[in-house]
Protein backbone atom coordinates (compact mmCIF):
# COMPACT_ATOMS: atom_id res chain seq x y z
CA UNK A 1 0.00 0.00 0.00
CA UNK A 2 2.52 2.41 0.86
CA UNK A 3 4.85 1.44 -1.94
CA UNK A 4 1.78 1.92 -4.34
CA UNK A 5 0.87 5.61 -2.44
CA UNK A 6 5.01 6.94 -2.81
CA UNK A 7 4.84 5.69 -6.37
CA UNK A 8 1.80 7.68 -7.27
CA UNK A 9 2.04 10.43 -5.48
CA UNK A 10 5.70 10.93 -6.39
CA UNK A 11 4.91 10.91 -10.03
CA UNK A 12 1.82 13.55 -9.21
CA UNK A 13 4.34 15.94 -8.17
CA UNK A 14 7.26 15.19 -10.73
CA UNK A 15 4.02 15.79 -13.71
CA UNK A 16 3.33 18.57 -12.19
CA UNK A 17 7.29 19.77 -12.08
CA UNK A 18 7.32 18.34 -16.00
CA UNK A 19 4.58 20.19 -17.16
CA UNK A 20 6.36 23.59 -15.42
CA UNK A 21 9.43 22.69 -16.79
CA UNK A 22 7.69 22.57 -20.70
CA UNK A 23 5.59 25.29 -20.25
CA UNK A 24 9.58 27.44 -19.56
CA UNK A 25 10.70 25.14 -22.85
CA UNK A 26 13.63 23.68 -19.74
CA UNK A 27 15.76 22.43 -20.72
CA UNK A 28 14.89 22.07 -24.40
CA UNK A 29 14.62 25.39 -25.95
CA UNK A 30 18.36 25.45 -24.99
CA UNK A 31 19.41 22.21 -26.43
CA UNK A 32 17.52 22.65 -29.85
CA UNK A 33 19.08 26.10 -29.94
CA UNK A 34 22.72 24.01 -29.74
CA UNK A 35 21.75 21.49 -31.77
CA UNK A 36 21.17 23.70 -34.27
CA UNK A 37 23.83 25.89 -34.08
CA UNK A 38 26.15 23.00 -34.54
CA UNK A 39 24.10 21.77 -37.24
CA UNK A 40 24.96 25.35 -39.18
CA UNK A 41 28.72 25.44 -37.90
CA UNK A 42 29.43 21.36 -39.10
CA UNK A 43 27.74 22.48 -42.05
CA UNK A 44 29.39 25.56 -42.90
CA UNK A 45 32.97 23.79 -41.97
CA UNK A 46 31.85 21.08 -44.76
CA UNK A 47 33.48 18.32 -42.86
CA UNK A 48 37.50 19.42 -43.21
CA UNK A 49 39.69 19.03 -40.18
CA UNK A 50 41.29 22.54 -40.80
CA UNK A 51 37.68 24.34 -41.43
CA UNK A 52 36.42 22.05 -38.20
CA UNK A 53 39.59 23.38 -36.10
CA UNK A 54 39.18 27.30 -36.64
CA UNK A 55 35.28 26.85 -36.10
CA UNK A 56 36.17 25.60 -33.02
CA UNK A 57 39.05 28.10 -32.00
CA UNK A 58 36.19 30.81 -33.13
CA UNK A 59 34.15 29.23 -30.43
CA UNK A 60 36.80 30.27 -27.19
CA UNK A 61 38.02 33.72 -29.09
CA UNK A 62 37.21 36.99 -30.58
CA UNK A 63 33.78 37.93 -30.84
CA UNK A 64 32.27 35.29 -29.42
CA UNK A 65 34.23 35.80 -25.96
CA UNK A 66 33.25 39.24 -25.56
CA UNK A 67 29.54 37.89 -25.90
CA UNK A 68 30.02 35.54 -23.00
CA UNK A 69 32.36 38.18 -21.04
CA UNK A 70 29.38 40.90 -21.51
CA UNK A 71 25.85 38.87 -20.91
CA UNK A 72 27.17 35.88 -19.66
CA UNK A 73 28.14 33.88 -16.15
CA UNK A 74 32.47 34.28 -16.93
CA UNK A 75 33.06 32.19 -13.81
CA UNK A 76 30.92 29.48 -15.09
CA UNK A 77 32.15 29.88 -18.30
CA UNK A 78 36.05 28.77 -17.28
CA UNK A 79 34.83 26.61 -14.70
CA UNK A 80 33.31 24.33 -17.95
CA UNK A 81 36.78 25.60 -20.08
CA UNK A 82 38.84 24.15 -17.14
CA UNK A 83 36.82 20.87 -16.83
CA UNK A 84 37.39 20.35 -20.61
CA UNK A 85 40.70 20.53 -20.14
CA UNK A 86 41.68 23.77 -21.46
CA UNK A 87 43.01 25.97 -18.51
CA UNK A 88 45.17 28.09 -21.60
CA UNK A 89 44.66 29.14 -24.92
CA UNK A 90 47.98 26.00 -25.45
CA UNK A 91 45.95 23.15 -24.03
CA UNK A 92 43.19 24.02 -26.26
CA UNK A 93 45.06 24.82 -29.65
CA UNK A 94 47.19 21.17 -28.30
CA UNK A 95 43.62 19.55 -28.57
CA UNK A 96 42.58 20.77 -31.07
CA UNK A 97 45.23 20.21 -33.54
CA UNK A 98 45.35 16.38 -31.99
CA UNK A 99 41.89 15.77 -32.16
CA UNK A 100 39.98 14.04 -35.28
CA UNK A 101 37.30 15.36 -36.97
CA UNK A 102 34.52 13.33 -35.35
CA UNK A 103 36.06 14.74 -31.71
CA UNK A 104 36.28 18.40 -33.35
CA UNK A 105 32.66 17.88 -34.04
CA UNK A 106 32.26 16.55 -30.40
CA UNK A 107 33.84 19.59 -28.95
CA UNK A 108 32.07 22.74 -31.11
CA UNK A 109 28.46 20.85 -29.78
CA UNK A 110 30.23 20.89 -25.92
CA UNK A 111 31.39 24.64 -26.37
CA UNK A 112 28.73 25.78 -27.82
CA UNK A 113 26.57 24.59 -25.19
CA UNK A 114 28.30 25.50 -22.73
CA UNK A 115 28.12 28.95 -23.99
CA UNK A 116 24.48 28.73 -24.40
CA UNK A 117 24.45 27.79 -20.90
CA UNK A 118 26.31 30.86 -19.60
CA UNK A 119 25.16 33.56 -21.15
CA UNK A 120 21.41 31.80 -20.55
CA UNK A 121 21.86 31.67 -16.70
CA UNK A 122 23.19 35.47 -16.64
CA UNK A 123 20.79 37.54 -19.30
CA UNK A 124 18.20 35.44 -20.28
CA UNK A 125 16.70 34.26 -23.38
CA UNK A 126 17.13 37.54 -25.30
CA UNK A 127 20.87 37.38 -24.93
CA UNK A 128 21.29 34.37 -25.89
CA UNK A 129 20.42 35.22 -29.63
CA UNK A 130 23.66 37.28 -29.40
CA UNK A 131 25.60 34.10 -29.12
CA UNK A 132 23.63 33.30 -32.25
CA UNK A 133 24.98 36.44 -33.86
CA UNK A 134 29.18 36.29 -32.57
CA UNK A 135 28.76 32.86 -34.09
CA UNK A 136 27.53 34.28 -37.37
CA UNK A 137 24.38 32.68 -37.46
CA UNK A 138 21.63 35.46 -37.39
CA UNK A 139 18.51 34.85 -34.92
CA UNK A 140 15.36 35.43 -35.60
CA UNK A 141 12.43 37.41 -33.35
CA UNK A 142 12.08 34.79 -29.98
CA UNK A 143 8.97 33.06 -30.20
CA UNK A 144 6.60 33.38 -27.25
CA UNK A 145 7.27 31.65 -24.02
CA UNK A 146 5.19 28.85 -23.54
CA UNK A 147 4.29 29.77 -19.99
CA UNK A 148 3.52 33.36 -20.82
CA UNK A 149 1.58 31.78 -23.57
CA UNK A 150 -0.67 29.98 -21.36
CA UNK A 151 -0.90 32.54 -18.64
CA UNK A 152 -1.95 35.33 -20.97
CA UNK A 153 -4.72 32.47 -22.47
CA UNK A 154 -6.09 31.28 -19.43
CA UNK A 155 -6.57 34.98 -18.09
CA UNK A 156 -7.93 36.85 -21.20
CA UNK A 157 -10.39 33.65 -21.96
CA UNK A 158 -11.23 33.35 -17.84
CA UNK A 159 -11.99 36.97 -17.78
CA UNK A 160 -14.35 36.90 -20.96
CA UNK A 161 -15.99 33.59 -20.00
CA UNK A 162 -16.98 34.85 -16.15
CA UNK A 163 -17.99 37.86 -17.64
CA UNK A 164 -20.70 35.97 -19.51
CA UNK A 165 -20.84 33.50 -16.65
CA UNK A 166 -21.96 36.56 -14.82
CA UNK A 167 -24.30 37.80 -17.40
CA UNK A 168 -25.87 34.34 -17.56
CA UNK A 169 -26.99 34.39 -13.94
CA UNK A 170 -28.37 37.67 -14.35
CA UNK A 171 -30.62 36.49 -17.06
CA UNK A 172 -31.89 33.31 -15.75
CA UNK A 173 -33.08 35.44 -12.56
CA UNK A 174 -34.62 37.82 -14.68
CA UNK A 175 -36.40 34.39 -16.37
CA UNK A 176 -37.66 33.15 -13.25
CA UNK A 177 -41.10 34.60 -13.05
CA UNK A 178 -41.62 34.16 -16.72
CA UNK A 179 -40.84 30.76 -16.27
CA UNK A 180 -43.08 29.42 -13.26
CA UNK A 181 -46.25 31.66 -15.23
CA UNK A 182 -45.04 29.54 -18.51
CA UNK A 183 -45.15 26.47 -16.69
CA UNK A 184 -48.58 27.13 -14.54
CA UNK A 185 -46.46 26.78 -10.56
CA UNK A 186 -45.89 29.48 -8.16
CA UNK A 187 -42.76 31.35 -8.17
CA UNK A 188 -41.75 29.51 -4.75
CA UNK A 189 -42.47 25.89 -5.90
CA UNK A 190 -40.99 25.93 -9.38
CA UNK A 191 -37.65 24.35 -9.82
CA UNK A 192 -36.27 26.97 -11.93
CA UNK A 193 -33.65 29.29 -9.54
CA UNK A 194 -35.09 32.04 -8.38
CA UNK A 195 -32.44 33.72 -6.62
CA UNK A 196 -28.99 34.40 -7.82
CA UNK A 197 -27.91 32.56 -5.53
CA UNK A 198 -29.84 29.22 -6.71
CA UNK A 199 -28.59 30.17 -10.01
CA UNK A 200 -25.25 30.45 -8.74
CA UNK A 201 -25.20 26.72 -7.12
CA UNK A 202 -26.54 25.29 -10.26
CA UNK A 203 -24.06 26.93 -12.18
CA UNK A 204 -21.05 25.94 -9.64
CA UNK A 205 -21.85 22.26 -10.90
CA UNK A 206 -21.50 22.60 -14.56
CA UNK A 207 -18.86 25.77 -14.72
CA UNK A 208 -15.71 23.93 -13.19
CA UNK A 209 -15.20 20.53 -15.15
CA UNK A 210 -15.74 22.81 -18.28
CA UNK A 211 -13.16 24.73 -17.63
CA UNK A 212 -10.18 22.29 -16.55
CA UNK A 213 -11.10 20.11 -19.68
CA UNK A 214 -10.75 23.42 -21.98
CA UNK A 215 -7.80 24.18 -20.49
CA UNK A 216 -6.31 20.82 -20.73
CA UNK A 217 -7.51 20.29 -24.27
CA UNK A 218 -6.43 23.72 -25.11
CA UNK A 219 -2.81 23.33 -23.64
CA UNK A 220 -2.34 20.09 -25.13
CA UNK A 221 -4.58 19.77 -28.22
CA UNK A 222 -3.79 23.14 -30.02
CA UNK A 223 -1.17 23.94 -31.69
CA UNK A 224 0.75 27.17 -30.55
CA UNK A 225 2.12 28.54 -33.69
CA UNK A 226 0.13 28.56 -37.21
CA UNK A 227 0.84 25.53 -39.34
CA UNK A 228 2.83 26.43 -42.49
CA UNK A 229 3.07 22.85 -44.39
CA UNK A 230 4.67 22.70 -47.54
CA UNK A 231 3.40 19.56 -48.50
CA UNK A 232 0.30 19.98 -50.48
CA UNK A 233 -3.55 19.36 -48.57
CA UNK A 234 -4.77 15.76 -48.09
CA UNK A 235 -7.19 14.37 -50.33
CA UNK A 236 -10.32 15.84 -49.34
CA UNK A 237 -12.47 14.33 -46.21
CA UNK A 238 -15.26 14.61 -44.63
CA UNK A 239 -15.56 17.42 -41.66
CA UNK A 240 -16.91 13.98 -39.34
CA UNK A 241 -14.17 11.69 -41.06
CA UNK A 242 -11.43 14.83 -39.80
CA UNK A 243 -13.43 14.89 -36.40
CA UNK A 244 -13.01 10.99 -35.68
CA UNK A 245 -9.18 11.00 -36.97
CA UNK A 246 -8.47 14.50 -34.67
CA UNK A 247 -10.88 12.24 -31.40
CA UNK A 248 -8.08 9.57 -32.47
CA UNK A 249 -5.28 11.48 -32.35
CA UNK A 250 -5.52 13.17 -28.96
CA UNK A 251 -7.62 10.38 -27.15
CA UNK A 252 -5.10 9.77 -24.46
CA UNK A 253 -5.43 13.92 -23.48
CA UNK A 254 -9.58 13.24 -23.65
CA UNK A 255 -9.03 10.85 -21.40
CA UNK A 256 -7.19 12.95 -18.65
CA UNK A 257 -10.14 15.24 -19.41
CA UNK A 258 -12.80 12.55 -18.74
CA UNK A 259 -10.80 11.77 -15.61
CA UNK A 260 -10.24 15.58 -14.37
CA UNK A 261 -13.65 15.75 -15.39
CA UNK A 262 -15.28 12.87 -13.16
CA UNK A 263 -12.92 13.63 -10.37
CA UNK A 264 -14.44 17.25 -9.87
CA UNK A 265 -18.24 15.86 -10.70
CA UNK A 266 -17.69 13.31 -8.04
CA UNK A 267 -16.20 15.77 -5.05
CA UNK A 268 -18.76 18.00 -5.87
CA UNK A 269 -21.79 15.04 -5.60
CA UNK A 270 -19.62 14.25 -2.01
CA UNK A 271 -19.59 17.76 -1.31
CA UNK A 272 -23.19 18.02 -1.43
CA UNK A 273 -23.46 15.12 0.76
CA UNK A 274 -20.80 15.91 3.45
CA UNK A 275 -21.96 19.49 3.47
CA UNK A 276 -26.09 19.85 3.61
CA UNK A 277 -28.13 17.84 5.87
CA UNK A 278 -30.41 16.05 3.28
CA UNK A 279 -33.03 13.52 3.85
CA UNK A 280 -32.53 9.84 4.10
CA UNK A 281 -34.76 9.47 0.53
CA UNK A 282 -31.87 11.66 -1.47
CA UNK A 283 -29.07 9.39 -0.42
CA UNK A 284 -28.78 6.85 -2.90
CA UNK A 285 -25.78 5.33 -4.41
CA UNK A 286 -27.80 5.69 -8.03
CA UNK A 287 -26.91 9.14 -7.79
CA UNK A 288 -23.45 8.00 -8.37
CA UNK A 289 -24.53 7.72 -12.25
CA UNK A 290 -25.38 11.56 -12.51
CA UNK A 291 -21.48 12.97 -12.46
CA UNK A 292 -20.96 10.20 -15.11
CA UNK A 293 -23.50 11.59 -17.11
CA UNK A 294 -22.55 15.21 -16.70
CA UNK A 295 -18.91 14.07 -17.54
CA UNK A 296 -19.44 14.02 -20.92
CA UNK A 297 -20.60 17.75 -21.45
CA UNK A 298 -17.24 19.08 -20.85
CA UNK A 299 -15.51 16.49 -23.18
CA UNK A 300 -18.16 17.15 -25.99
CA UNK A 301 -17.44 21.33 -25.83
CA UNK A 302 -13.53 20.32 -25.59
CA UNK A 303 -13.52 18.29 -28.24
CA UNK A 304 -15.60 20.50 -31.07
CA UNK A 305 -13.38 23.61 -29.28
CA UNK A 306 -10.40 21.99 -29.59
CA UNK A 307 -11.05 20.87 -33.12
CA UNK A 308 -12.24 24.22 -34.51
CA UNK A 309 -9.42 25.69 -32.76
CA UNK A 310 -6.63 23.08 -34.44
CA UNK A 311 -8.21 23.05 -38.41
CA UNK A 312 -8.30 26.51 -37.95
CA UNK A 313 -4.57 26.83 -37.73
CA UNK A 314 -3.83 24.67 -40.13
CA UNK A 315 -3.57 26.74 -43.02
CA UNK A 316 -3.57 23.21 -45.50
CA UNK A 317 -7.32 22.11 -43.77
CA UNK A 318 -9.92 21.64 -46.26
CA UNK A 319 -13.03 19.87 -44.21
CA UNK A 320 -13.47 22.82 -40.99
CA UNK A 321 -16.62 23.64 -39.37
CA UNK A 322 -17.61 27.81 -39.27
CA UNK A 323 -17.70 29.27 -36.33
CA UNK A 324 -21.47 29.12 -36.65
CA UNK A 325 -21.30 26.04 -37.55
CA UNK A 326 -18.94 25.11 -34.42
CA UNK A 327 -21.41 26.89 -32.25
CA UNK A 328 -24.35 25.10 -33.41
CA UNK A 329 -22.64 21.69 -33.12
CA UNK A 330 -21.89 22.07 -29.20
CA UNK A 331 -25.31 23.92 -28.60
CA UNK A 332 -27.18 20.72 -30.31
CA UNK A 333 -25.09 18.33 -28.75
CA UNK A 334 -24.41 19.86 -24.92
CA UNK A 335 -28.26 20.36 -25.20
CA UNK A 336 -28.94 16.19 -26.05
CA UNK A 337 -26.84 15.29 -23.25
CA UNK A 338 -28.62 17.70 -20.78
CA UNK A 339 -31.56 16.24 -21.80
CA UNK A 340 -30.18 13.04 -20.84
CA UNK A 341 -28.45 13.85 -17.37
CA UNK A 342 -31.20 16.18 -16.36
CA UNK A 343 -34.04 13.15 -16.98
CA UNK A 344 -31.60 11.08 -14.76
CA UNK A 345 -31.62 13.55 -12.42
CA UNK A 346 -35.47 14.33 -12.09
CA UNK A 347 -36.18 10.95 -11.78
CA UNK A 348 -33.93 10.61 -8.32
CA UNK A 349 -34.53 14.26 -7.39
CA UNK A 350 -38.86 13.57 -7.85
CA UNK A 351 -38.81 10.19 -5.87
CA UNK A 352 -37.56 12.35 -3.22
CA UNK A 353 -39.58 14.84 -3.73
CA UNK A 354 -42.82 13.99 -5.50
CA UNK A 355 -44.38 17.33 -5.64
CA UNK A 356 -41.87 19.10 -7.20
CA UNK A 357 -43.19 17.06 -10.28
CA UNK A 358 -43.22 17.05 -12.80
CA UNK A 359 -39.97 19.40 -13.14
CA UNK A 360 -40.22 20.29 -17.07
CA UNK A 361 -38.74 23.30 -15.77
CA UNK A 362 -35.51 22.50 -15.03
CA UNK A 363 -34.69 19.95 -17.77
CA UNK A 364 -35.48 23.67 -19.93
CA UNK A 365 -33.06 25.22 -17.23
CA UNK A 366 -30.76 22.66 -17.64
CA UNK A 367 -30.60 22.74 -21.49
CA UNK A 368 -30.23 26.38 -21.96
CA UNK A 369 -27.87 26.84 -18.95
CA UNK A 370 -25.22 24.10 -20.05
CA UNK A 371 -25.87 25.30 -23.97
CA UNK A 372 -25.26 28.82 -23.20
CA UNK A 373 -22.21 28.30 -21.08
CA UNK A 374 -20.75 25.83 -23.66
CA UNK A 375 -21.05 28.19 -26.03
CA UNK A 376 -19.79 31.13 -23.94
CA UNK A 377 -16.70 29.31 -23.70
CA UNK A 378 -16.06 28.30 -26.73
CA UNK A 379 -16.61 32.00 -28.04
CA UNK A 380 -14.19 33.29 -25.17
CA UNK A 381 -11.45 30.94 -26.22
CA UNK A 382 -12.39 31.34 -29.94
CA UNK A 383 -11.95 35.82 -29.12
CA UNK A 384 -8.24 34.78 -27.41
CA UNK A 385 -7.18 32.67 -30.32
CA UNK A 386 -7.85 35.61 -32.43
CA UNK A 387 -5.58 38.22 -30.87
CA UNK A 388 -2.68 36.03 -30.21
CA UNK A 389 -2.74 35.22 -33.97
CA UNK A 390 -2.69 38.91 -34.47
CA UNK A 391 -0.17 39.20 -31.97
CA UNK A 392 2.31 36.59 -33.98
CA UNK A 393 1.65 37.67 -37.17
CA UNK A 394 4.81 40.06 -37.16
CA UNK A 395 7.14 37.24 -36.04
CA UNK A 396 5.88 35.25 -38.88
CA UNK A 397 6.13 37.29 -41.56
CA UNK A 398 9.59 38.35 -40.69
CA UNK A 399 10.55 35.04 -40.76
CA UNK A 400 8.74 34.97 -44.02
CA UNK A 401 10.95 37.87 -45.78
CA UNK A 402 14.20 36.62 -44.00
CA UNK A 403 13.58 33.37 -45.99
CA UNK A 404 12.50 34.74 -49.47
CA UNK A 405 15.85 36.98 -49.22
CA UNK A 406 18.54 34.74 -48.47
CA UNK A 407 17.35 31.58 -50.58
CA UNK A 408 17.72 27.79 -50.29
CA UNK A 409 21.25 27.65 -49.43
CA UNK A 410 21.55 30.13 -46.92
CA UNK A 411 18.47 29.03 -44.81
CA UNK A 412 20.43 26.51 -42.90
CA UNK A 413 22.00 29.08 -41.09
CA UNK A 414 19.32 31.97 -40.43
CA UNK A 415 16.61 30.48 -38.43
CA UNK A 416 17.69 28.33 -35.40
CA UNK A 417 14.62 29.31 -33.57
CA UNK A 418 12.19 28.83 -36.15
CA UNK A 419 10.08 25.67 -35.62
CA UNK A 420 11.39 23.04 -37.97
CA UNK A 421 8.99 20.56 -38.36
CA UNK A 422 7.44 21.13 -41.84
CA UNK A 423 9.93 20.11 -43.82
CA UNK A 424 10.54 17.06 -41.80
CA UNK A 425 6.93 15.14 -43.51
CA UNK A 426 8.54 15.96 -46.67
CA UNK A 427 9.10 12.54 -48.06
CA UNK A 428 6.66 11.26 -45.49
CA UNK A 429 2.73 9.51 -46.80
CA UNK A 430 -0.02 12.49 -47.00
CA UNK A 431 -2.67 10.20 -45.59
CA UNK A 432 -3.00 11.36 -42.27
CA UNK A 433 -5.68 13.78 -42.11
CA UNK A 434 -5.79 17.66 -41.27
CA UNK A 435 -6.76 17.53 -37.23
CA UNK A 436 -4.44 14.42 -36.79
CA UNK A 437 -1.22 16.50 -38.42
CA UNK A 438 -2.03 19.55 -36.33
CA UNK A 439 -1.80 16.71 -32.45
CA UNK A 440 1.26 15.19 -34.10
CA UNK A 441 3.26 19.26 -34.80
CA UNK A 442 1.61 20.46 -31.15
CA UNK A 443 3.31 17.33 -29.71
CA UNK A 444 6.52 17.80 -31.46
CA UNK A 445 6.42 21.76 -29.82
CA UNK A 446 5.39 20.21 -26.75
CA UNK A 447 8.06 18.08 -26.48
CA UNK A 448 11.26 19.37 -24.91
CA UNK A 449 14.18 18.31 -26.50
CA UNK A 450 13.74 14.78 -28.97
CA UNK A 451 12.13 16.28 -32.11
CA UNK A 452 13.38 19.58 -32.28
CA UNK A 453 16.66 18.13 -31.93
CA UNK A 454 16.18 15.59 -34.63
CA UNK A 455 14.48 17.51 -37.22
CA UNK A 456 16.94 20.19 -36.78
CA UNK A 457 19.98 18.21 -37.40
CA UNK A 458 18.56 16.55 -40.91
CA UNK A 459 16.95 19.59 -41.87
CA UNK A 460 20.18 21.83 -41.54
CA UNK A 461 22.37 19.27 -43.45
CA UNK A 462 20.41 18.57 -45.88
CA UNK A 463 19.50 21.58 -47.20
CA UNK A 464 23.23 23.12 -47.44
CA UNK A 465 23.85 20.28 -49.58
CA UNK A 466 20.84 20.86 -51.68
CA UNK A 467 18.64 18.09 -50.89
CA UNK A 468 15.89 16.68 -48.20
CA UNK A 469 16.01 13.45 -46.99
CA UNK A 470 13.52 12.20 -44.64
CA UNK A 471 14.63 12.90 -40.73
CA UNK B 1 -11.57 30.40 4.61
CA UNK B 2 -9.73 32.68 6.93
CA UNK B 3 -9.59 30.26 9.95
CA UNK B 4 -7.69 27.48 7.57
CA UNK B 5 -5.17 30.08 7.10
CA UNK B 6 -4.62 30.19 10.63
CA UNK B 7 -4.92 26.76 11.05
CA UNK B 8 -1.24 25.67 12.59
CA UNK B 9 -1.46 22.17 11.39
CA UNK B 10 -2.23 23.87 7.71
CA UNK B 11 0.92 26.29 7.86
CA UNK B 12 3.07 23.95 9.08
CA UNK B 13 2.05 21.26 6.22
CA UNK B 14 2.53 24.68 3.53
CA UNK B 15 5.70 25.15 4.73
CA UNK B 16 6.75 21.36 4.15
CA UNK B 17 4.68 21.33 0.81
CA UNK B 18 6.62 25.05 -0.42
CA UNK B 19 9.90 23.60 0.57
CA UNK B 20 9.78 19.88 -0.79
CA UNK B 21 8.30 21.22 -4.15
CA UNK B 22 10.66 24.42 -4.50
CA UNK B 23 13.60 21.73 -4.57
CA UNK B 24 11.90 19.48 -6.79
CA UNK B 25 10.90 22.31 -9.00
CA UNK B 26 14.84 22.74 -9.21
CA UNK B 27 16.09 18.91 -10.15
CA UNK B 28 15.69 18.15 -13.97
CA UNK B 29 14.16 15.36 -15.57
CA UNK B 30 16.99 13.02 -16.26
CA UNK B 31 14.30 10.64 -17.68
CA UNK B 32 14.63 11.94 -21.16
CA UNK B 33 17.52 10.00 -23.42
CA UNK B 34 17.69 13.15 -25.88
CA UNK B 35 18.07 15.75 -23.46
CA UNK B 36 20.32 13.53 -21.16
CA UNK B 37 22.89 13.26 -23.57
CA UNK B 38 23.19 17.15 -23.47
CA UNK B 39 22.84 17.88 -19.59
CA UNK B 40 25.87 14.43 -19.14
CA UNK B 41 28.20 17.56 -20.39
CA UNK B 42 26.97 19.39 -17.71
CA UNK B 43 27.09 17.52 -14.54
CA UNK B 44 25.08 19.19 -11.31
CA UNK B 45 23.22 21.55 -13.84
CA UNK B 46 19.83 22.64 -12.65
CA UNK B 47 16.86 24.33 -13.91
CA UNK B 48 18.34 28.17 -13.09
CA UNK B 49 21.29 27.06 -15.47
CA UNK B 50 18.69 26.57 -18.59
CA UNK B 51 16.57 29.35 -18.53
CA UNK B 52 16.67 33.62 -17.60
CA UNK B 53 16.32 34.49 -14.37
CA UNK B 54 13.29 36.53 -14.78
CA UNK B 55 11.62 33.39 -16.48
CA UNK B 56 12.62 31.23 -13.30
CA UNK B 57 11.33 33.72 -10.98
CA UNK B 58 7.95 33.73 -12.63
CA UNK B 59 8.15 30.21 -13.33
CA UNK B 60 8.78 28.93 -9.35
CA UNK B 61 6.41 31.62 -8.51
CA UNK B 62 3.37 30.03 -10.29
CA UNK B 63 4.54 26.64 -9.70
CA UNK B 64 4.61 27.30 -5.67
CA UNK B 65 1.05 29.25 -5.95
CA UNK B 66 -0.37 26.08 -7.92
CA UNK B 67 1.22 23.09 -4.95
CA UNK B 68 -0.21 26.26 -2.66
CA UNK B 69 -4.05 26.71 -4.00
CA UNK B 70 -4.11 22.51 -4.62
CA UNK B 71 -3.04 21.78 -0.58
CA UNK B 72 -5.31 24.93 0.66
CA UNK B 73 -8.53 23.19 -1.45
CA UNK B 74 -8.03 20.15 -0.61
CA UNK B 75 -8.00 20.43 2.89
CA UNK B 76 -10.76 23.21 2.78
CA UNK B 77 -13.18 20.68 0.77
CA UNK B 78 -12.11 16.91 1.48
CA UNK B 79 -13.59 17.08 4.46
CA UNK B 80 -17.04 17.44 3.72
CA UNK B 81 -16.24 15.21 0.46
CA UNK B 82 -15.73 12.19 2.29
CA UNK B 83 -18.18 13.23 4.72
CA UNK B 84 -20.22 13.24 2.27
CA UNK B 85 -19.16 9.71 0.75
CA UNK B 86 -19.54 7.96 3.90
CA UNK B 87 -22.85 8.93 4.20
CA UNK B 88 -23.51 8.19 0.90
CA UNK B 89 -22.29 4.33 1.54
CA UNK B 90 -24.57 4.05 4.59
CA UNK B 91 -21.87 4.63 7.38
CA UNK B 92 -22.90 5.34 10.48
CA UNK B 93 -21.90 8.33 12.52
CA UNK B 94 -20.21 9.46 9.56
CA UNK B 95 -20.68 13.54 10.88
CA UNK B 96 -17.99 11.86 13.27
CA UNK B 97 -15.78 9.87 11.36
CA UNK B 98 -13.10 12.92 10.34
CA UNK B 99 -13.91 15.33 13.62
CA UNK B 100 -10.83 14.94 15.42
CA UNK B 101 -7.95 14.35 12.49
CA UNK B 102 -5.26 16.57 12.05
CA UNK B 103 -6.16 16.38 8.80
CA UNK B 104 -4.27 19.58 6.26
CA UNK B 105 -1.23 17.47 8.05
CA UNK B 106 -2.63 13.88 6.30
CA UNK B 107 -2.87 16.28 3.38
CA UNK B 108 0.55 17.42 3.15
CA UNK B 109 1.98 14.04 3.49
CA UNK B 110 0.28 13.33 0.65
CA UNK B 111 1.23 15.82 -1.10
CA UNK B 112 4.64 15.28 -0.33
CA UNK B 113 4.78 11.80 -0.72
CA UNK B 114 4.08 8.96 2.29
CA UNK B 115 7.01 7.39 1.92
CA UNK B 116 9.70 10.41 1.98
CA UNK B 117 12.59 9.23 3.75
CA UNK B 118 13.20 12.59 5.48
CA UNK B 119 10.02 11.84 7.62
CA UNK B 120 10.84 9.76 10.96
CA UNK B 121 7.24 8.80 10.54
CA UNK B 122 6.59 8.05 6.80
CA UNK B 123 9.51 5.57 6.00
CA UNK B 124 7.42 2.95 5.42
Amino acid sequence: MASRNRLFLSRVGELQRNFFHDQIEVPGRLIKLAERLTSAIEARAGGDKRHLAKEARRLVNGELLATVQTYGDVVFYKLQLERLGFEDQGAFDKTVRESSPRELRSLIERLVFCTLVAVMRQSGTKAVSKVADAIGIPSTVPRLNNLRYLLTGIAASGIVFSLCILTIAHIFVLLAEPIAVLFSKPLDQSLWPNSLEYVGDELWTMVPPIFVCLVIGVTFLVPREPIQSMTPPPSPSSAIADLVGFFRAGISIFVWCIVASLLIKFAQLFYEYGSFHLPKEALSSKRLLLPVIQSFIPIAVCLFTTWYLASHSDATSRCRLSFVGTLLAIAGTVGFLAVLYDLTFLSEYLRARPQDGPGWEHLLFSVVANALISVSAFVSLVLFFRSRSILQKPAVTLQRQSKSATGNAASSAHDFNQPQYVLRIGNQRRTANTAGRAIRQRGAHGQSGENGYATGTSLDLDLVKGRVNPA
Amino acid sequence: MWTTLQDQAFLLGAALIMLVHATKFDELNLGNPVTGRYLALLPGAKVRDFVGPYAYHIALFSFLVVSFVSYYLCCQISPNILNGATKLLGIADADKTFQDVPYPLYIAALFIGLTQPVIPLARR
